[in-house]
């Protein structure tokens, strides 16, 4: 009885975790960029936009810093993010995917994805 | 025996996780335009340190495009200790730092392979794992082989990694099919989009407005001659750079094709009312005002710089 309910239970695990893994996120739209290099952008709205930007710039390069870069380095680091990209920063960055590497899985979980990996779903460990 | 049983469930589930993109591409037979095997020898290949593939997939593709960067160097720029990894804003902007276009794909298997195709190593990202248990990595894609159903990536530690088709397919979709290519000014990407190469070049413009981008907008403007964005990008850089003359030529001709592109008229009017041609400014100006729409105002204080100019 123990066993049918825990190979129940590991299967319906295993059903909900592929089943997860389908759910494919809709791409990104391209922001599309203003025209904030128009020469003759209204000069209170220039203003209002430099504002926002100004702030959004400070309050991420204190975000960076709190994640652990340099505040030396945090500079040169938004220097090269358009606008739009400095809002996506701003209110996403803790929701953001960082690319790493795979390594530190739980133990539990490892046996699931060597399955998952021999099923040709995930690929966690490259050599199998 | 439940082991087994539990292989066979999920080799019949994954069967389920489709694969669209790489069973079009496979499909095709002999039709296919990638028959021949791709294998881009020459890209260099740093073997990643702990949870830094992302300073050294872009150090790969940084190098590829002549930038002497190693990965070590990129990790100020991009790489982000509390997180273990990177961000993909981080290294589109670092991209730029170096002076090079960072330029996002379309979301399509059949692009990346282009750009292989044609020398370009394609940097990809990865969900190695699952989407409720998220191995976000990063890669640079080197080469394929359909006819073995591979495609070849330089992965962590692993150089000319070789990744099933559909698993790659399935890891990259997961992670919103994001790929990107860096260009040096006046490259294009195979198979460009409009609009994301414009955005690319603006991106760059702001990010270095040192660099000269202007052969990026031409290249553009030759693909894409009745393109808006990228003659009003050239135009404004024309005019920034103090080259009046030509950019007014540059509005001009975008007006003749698209007569009553409302920002056009009021940037010609500014750059010709600095030309000491107040007169045909003047026309222009109207001509915004009349337009209207989200720029009005800055429409209005051109007509009334050019009205009290001419006073």
């Amino acid at each position: 009885m123990n066993t049918v309910a825990s190979t129940k239970k590991s299967l319906l695990v295993l059903a909900v975790a592929t089943f997860l893994s389908l759910v494919v996120q809709a791409p990104a739209v391209a922001a599309m960029i203003s025209t904030p290099q128009l020469a003759a952008e209204a000069k209170t709205e220039m203003t209002r936009a430099e504002i926002t930007i100004l702030l959004e710039r400070e309050d991420i390069a204190a975000k960076l810093q709190d994640l652990g870069v340099d505040q030396s380095e945090v500079q040169d680091r938004i220097n090269g993010m358009t606008d739009t990209e400095l809002t996506e920063l701003q209110t996403g960055l803790d929701s953001l995917p960082a690319g790493g590497d795979a390594l530190g899985i739980v133990l539990t979980l490892l046996l699931i994805f060597l399955i998952l990996d021999i099923a040709g779903v995930t690929d966690i460990f490259p050599g199998v | 025996m439940r082991i087994v049983f539990c292989i066979g469930v999920l080799l019949g589930l994954s069967a389920c996780v489709s694969t669209p993109q790489s069973a079009g591409l496979l499909q095709r037979g002999q039709t296919s335009p990638f028959l021949q095997p791709v294998s881009l020898t020459e890209v260099p290949f740093f073997p990643q340190q702990a949870y830094q593939c992302g300073p050294a997939a872009l150090a790969t593709l940084l190098q590829t495009s002549q930038v002497n960067v190693s990965p070590d160097a990129l990790v100020p720029l991009v790489y982000l200790p509390a997180r273990r990894g990177s961000l993909q804003i981080e290294m589109l902007a670092a991209s730029r730092t170096f002076g090079r276009i960072a330029y996002r794909l379309s979301p399509s298997l059949t692009n990346v392979l282009k750009q292989v195709q044609g020398g370009r190593p394609v940097l990809v990202m990865q969900n190695l794992g699952l989407s409720w248990y998220p191995r976000w990595h990063y890669a640079v894609v080197v080469g394929y082989d359909l006819p073995r159903r591979e495609i070849v990536l330089h992965s962590g530690i692993k150089e000319s990694y070789r990744q099933t088709l559909q698993v790659f397919e399935r890891t990259w979709q997961r992670a919103d099919h994001w790929a990107m290519v860096v260009l040096r000014p006046g490259e294009m990407p195979i198979d460009a989009d409009e609009l994301r190469y414009f955005d690319a070049i603006a991106a760059l413009e702001q990010a270095r407005p040192d660099i000269r981008v202007a052969s990026a907008y031409r290249v553009g403007l030759q693909q894409w001659p009745a393109s808006i964005e990228l003659a009003m990008g050239l135009g404004n850089l024309l005019y920034r750079k103090g080259y009046k003359q030509e950019a007014a030529r540059e509005f001009s001709t975008l007006l003749d094709q698209h007569p009553l592109y409302a920002p056009a008229h009021n940037n010609l009017a500014q750059v010709l009312l600095e030309l000491g041609d107040s007169e045909t400014a003047l026309h222009h100006a109207q001509m915004a005002v009349a337009q209207g729409g989200n720029h009005l105002p800055a429409f209005k204080a051109t007509l009334s710089a050019i009205v009290l100019s001419s006073q």
